[in-house]
């Protein structure tokens, strides 16, 4: 089944039974989402697109080491690729 | 399209004030008869305060702006004697759905629990809105209602202000004691007095229409992100009364207005969503929505109330109705102070409060707006990113913002008596009361209904109730541990949503906001709360 040292690549998104082995938390943490939301949007403000998308990569390394588990990040990534690129995970596995 | 003939006219009258030597003297002078104007007049009028309302027009039904009206709007009409028929003419909804492409992302429930005399919303045309307010209006003394008065200047005055007018008869002058300025978003009132009106102004473009069609759709909610009628924008989707519908379609920064509101496009458009032409268009606009406030609401003797002081885009329907809950919020107070029962500063904490809700009205509309039309490629990857993770993560869920809907704020007032007591939950000070079914013999009783707008110390019954020489009316409840009233808290509702256990009190304010609350009511408590909310702590 599970095996924490070789997770499969994607994880079978949407399998009511991987709530009990995953080790990311997906439900809602902030107690208001949409200030937590915005203060995202608002980190965007002013910047040209590719200053943007470094932000973005300097965030995701950022929190990644904040999280400081592999297990979770690894989890983390799986879901991310799993909602936007479905398709491509498919065809490479 | 023909052009619509407006549904409801009205009379224009000379006044004995146009024959008038000097300026007739006025008490209270509301400028707009539209849903805000409309309701504090009547509110006023309620209160024994006569006033003069004018309006520029004579007609109303040209066509529809506001439609869904919330919980809390509602019970402020109920004071106003106009909620029953609102609720009767417009269809009632709670629940909402948000869809991805034709996806079902999530389901809401604005109003999951019973026991409240009022839904979560209805929704009603404007038009309809006004003219039963106009109708109450109408029967009430108090109100001199004026059409075809158009106010073109004013000058203020440390105690009042000079208002000119014209009508179909020519100008005349009038002058008030207080001026209220309801004449909405581009109020003559502000521009004369050169108040700014600063804020966001959105790039999309909605295309807004009322459609007449019959369908077995169910009352509820509808907004898409990216459908496949309408790919890469958004729709929305919501039930009128009389077989109307509206349909809000995102049309994009650079879309052609004049061309977008031709009828065979728009029912191209329409066609395309609702996979059949068999409508009729009553109403189309093109809109680009803005969300601005002024800095104070309250210049002097000028008071400014609803889209006059503050403009919100419709995502959430939160313009119509905290025009009507500032309203109700400067009512009491003005009448407090025109009958000398409070200083006439209690009118600043009208700018406070319901600055601080318009603060809060335009950082949720803000928000949606900017989910629903992304400014920049970066927050569109954020926003498409949150729509893809949502049907797979709760988190995601909740961060998808098609619209947050219109609620009663909480007030951060120097109004309020700060909690003395411990409190889990419950009702806190700066918010607005919660309804609750109670019994009375063998009949059922809304907390809403039992409550009169005035001062009122709502009482957990204990052994005694508080004797209290102060204008406060006392509404006592028996709970199930409590000695017997004849009110009582059968179901639990009152104790459970105000954490009440017997000897415990809540002075609610004449708009029905709790001001202070007390585990063990005592007279000196409660009056001493009493003073401070009428601005006298
Ligand atoms: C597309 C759209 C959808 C909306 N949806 C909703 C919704 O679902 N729910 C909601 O709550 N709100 C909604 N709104 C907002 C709502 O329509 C407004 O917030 C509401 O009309 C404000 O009421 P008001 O009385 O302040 O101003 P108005 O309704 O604009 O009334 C102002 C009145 O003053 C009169 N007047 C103007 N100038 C003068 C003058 N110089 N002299 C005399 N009289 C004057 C006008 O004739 C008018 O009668 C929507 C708005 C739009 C555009």
């Amino acid at each position: 089944m599970w095996d924490r040292a070789h997770p499969p690549r994607a994880l079978p998104i949407g399998d009511p039974a991987l709530r009990f082995i995953m080790r990311l938390d997906t439900s809602s943490r902030f107690s208001d989402p949409d200030a937590a939301y915005r203060l995202v949007v608002e980190a965007h403000r002013g910047l040209a697109d590719e200053e943007s998308r470094k932000l973005d990569a300097a965030l995701i390394l950022i929190l990644a080491n904040q999280i400081g588990d592999l297990t979770v990040l690894r989890e983390a990534l799986a879901l991310s690729r799993a909602a936007v690129a479905p398709v491509k995970e498919a065809a490479t596995s | 399209m023909a052009e619509r003939k407006p549904l409801f006219q009205f009379a224009y009258r000379r006044s004995p004030d146009q024959d008038a030597r000097e300026s007739a003297h006025h008490g209270v002078v509301i400028v707009g008869a539209g849903p805000v104007g409309l309701s504090l007049a009547i509110d006023l009028a309620q209160r024994g305060i006569a006033v003069v309302l004018l309006d520029n027009s004579d007609r109303i039904g040209e066509g529809s702006r506001g439609i869904c009206y919330a919980k809390r709007t509602l019970e402020v009409w109920d004071r106003l004697g106009v909620g029953d028929p609102m609720v009767e003419k417009g269809v009632t909804w709670r629940r909402g759905k948000v869809f991805r492409s034709s996806d079902l992302l999530y389901e809401f429930d604005l109003l999951p629990e019973g026991g409240h005399k009022r839904p979560a919303f209805i929704n009603l045309q404007q038009y309809h809105v006004e003219n039963l307010l106009v109708g109450r209006a109408a029967a009430l003394p108090g109100i001199d209602l004026r059409w075809r008065n158009e106010v073109v200047d004013i000058v203020a005055h440390p105690d009042g202000a000079d208002l000119r007018i014209e009508t179909p008869d020519g100008p005349y002058g009038l002058r008030a004691d207080w001026v209220i300025a309801c004449d909405g978003v581009n109020s003559t009132v502000r521009k004369r007095l050169n108040v700014e009106f600063a804020g966001e102004m959105f790039d999309d473009q909605f295309l807004i229409a009322d459609i007449k069609m019959s369908a077995e759709l169910p009352t509820e909610r509808r907004f898409w992100f990216d459908p496949p009628f309408h790919e890469g924008r958004s729709a929305l989707m919501h039930r009128q009364p009389d077989d109307v519908w509206r349909i809000d379609l995102q049309l994009g920064p650079h879309a052609d207005a004049e061309r977008e509101k031709r009828p065979e496009i728009v029912r191209a458009r329409l066609a395309a969503m609702l996979g059949h032409d068999e409508f009729e268009l009553e109403w189309v606009s093109v809109y680009r929505f803005q969300c601005r406030r002024i800095r104070s609401f309250v210049q002097g003797r000028v008071v400014f109330c609803g889209d006059s002081a503050h403009q919100v885009s419709p995502f959430g329907a939160r313009g119509g109705n905290s025009g009507v809950q500032d309203a109700e919020n400067l009512a009491w107070k003005l009448a407090l102070v025109l009958s000398d029962e409070a200083p006439a500063s209690l009118i600043a904490s009208y700018d406070l409060e319901r600055g601080q809700a318009a603060d809060d009205n335009i950082r949720h509309s803000t928000r949606s707006t900017d989910f629903i039309a992304p400014h920049s490629a970066a927050e569109a990857r954020l926003r498409d990113a949150t729509l893809a993770l949502a049907p797979h993560a709760d988190f995601a869920k909740r961060m998808v913002n098609s619209g947050r809907l219109s609620t009663a704020s909480v007030y951060d007032t120097p109004l309020s008596t700060a909690d003395g007591d411990v409190w889990g939950g419950g009702v806190p000070p700066g918010a607005a009361m919660q309804d609750a079914i109670l019994s009375k013999g063998s009949e059922n009783l809304y907390l809403t209904d039992i409550v009169a707008p005035r001062f009122t110390l709502l009482f957990a019954q204990a052994v005694a109730a508080p004797k209290l020489s102060a204008p406060i009316d006392l509404v006592a409840i028996a709970t199930t541990q409590g000695p017997c009233a004849p009110l009582r808290d059968a179901q639990g509702q009152f104790a459970a949503r105000y954490e009440a256990t017997p000897g415990c009190g809540y002075l609610l304010r004449p708009d029905g906001y709790v001001a202070a609350r007390f585990r063990d009511a005592t007279v000196e408590g409660v009056e001493a709360a009493f003073g401070r909310a009428r601005g006298k702590g």
